[in-house]
């Protein structure tokens, strides 16, 4: 006839030292996981706003584009401050049209920043 | 029978599954974001040719509509499809690649129907000093359709100038 059994003692091979173990590599594997999933949708949502980015540079070297090819400088330099801020913007005259490059940097969750780039093109007329 | 290692693999098939399904996510939502920047830049560059196009129907700049439409349009890695010219309003659509999903734009240009200058270009009449030109426009894409018809219903989209774009003409 046995004893008590002594508080904290566990029968080696029982089903409650299995059910132990592995709730402890279960939750291991989850804390490797769950920064790589914070991390992963941070990138997510970095990249959807640098795209957020990209289409309004694309909008915005567009409408300089064309600005800049009716030889309207007030409605480029309009467009540029309103839809282009803090983006470096290029421009060249290539074969009857004028093409405008905007580049800006954006943060991607935890990468460094990224530049995005932009061109538009338009016709160059009256010249 | 090792309950241990059974277990065990049970924690390990949801994590590859938890992995499977971000990895799934990701892509998925990379391949919505470069979708949409490339039907932008279709659109974008649709409404550029459409208005080029136009500015050569009423005399602004030498040369046929649709060969000007189309340099402006290879200019942003565009291919035209289609340009058609109707009294002075010229219709462009473009297409390009995103990854492998075709995207295209459909642009529409000419000067205000109600203008002179609409009706003295359509009658190939002289013009004069100053174009404003009213340019609609549409992108598409196969794997955007859905999204296209439940958030815009389909509607043409007014460009970014807020449907008038003014040619000024050089005096020279």
């Amino acid at each position: 006839m046995s004893g008590p059994r002594p508080v904290g003692a566990h029968p080696v091979g029982s089903e409650g030292a299995c059910r132990s173990a592995d709730s402890g590599s279960a939750t291991v594997e989850f804390a490797v996981v769950l920064p790589v999933f914070v991390v992963a949708v941070g990138l997510a949502v970095g990249a959807v706003a640098a795209a957020g980015v990209q289409v309004r540079l694309q909008v915005g070297v567009a409408a300089v584009a064309r600005a800049l090819g009716r030889d309207d400088a007030d409605a480029a330099a309009e467009a540029e401050h309103a839809l282009l801020p803090s983006a470096r913007t290029t421009v060249v005259h290539t074969g009857g049209t004028v093409c405008v490059r905007a580049v800006r940097p954006v943060r991607v969750g935890v990468l460094p920043n990224v530049d995005v780039a932009a061109v538009g093109c338009a016709l160059e007329s009256g010249r | 029978m090792n309950v241990r290692a059974g277990e065990g693999g049970s924690a390990s098939v949801v994590v590859v599954a938890l992995a499977a399904a971000l990895l799934v996510l990701l892509t998925g939502i990379a391949a919505a974001v470069r979708l949409q920047v490339d039907l932008i830049r279709a659109a974008t560059a649709a409404d550029s040719a459409a208005v080029a196009g136009a500015a050569a129907v009423v005399g602004l700049v030498p040369g046929p509509p649709c060969s000007v439409a189309a340099t402006v349009l290879a200019r942003s890695g565009i291919t035209l499809d289609e340009c058609t010219v109707t009294d002075a309003e010229v219709l462009v659509r473009g297409s390009s690649r995103s990854g492998v999903v075709p995207v295209g734009a459909t642009a529409r240009a000419g000067p205000d129907r109600t203008s002179a200058v609409y009706r003295s270009a359509a009658d190939g009449g002289a013009l004069g000093h100053r174009v404003c030109m009213v340019c609609l426009s549409d992108r598409h894409s196969s794997a955007s359709t859905v999204v296209t018809s439940a958030l815009c219903a389909r509607r043409p989209i007014c460009t970014i100038d807020q449907g008038v774009t003014c040619q000024a003409r050089r005096s020279s």
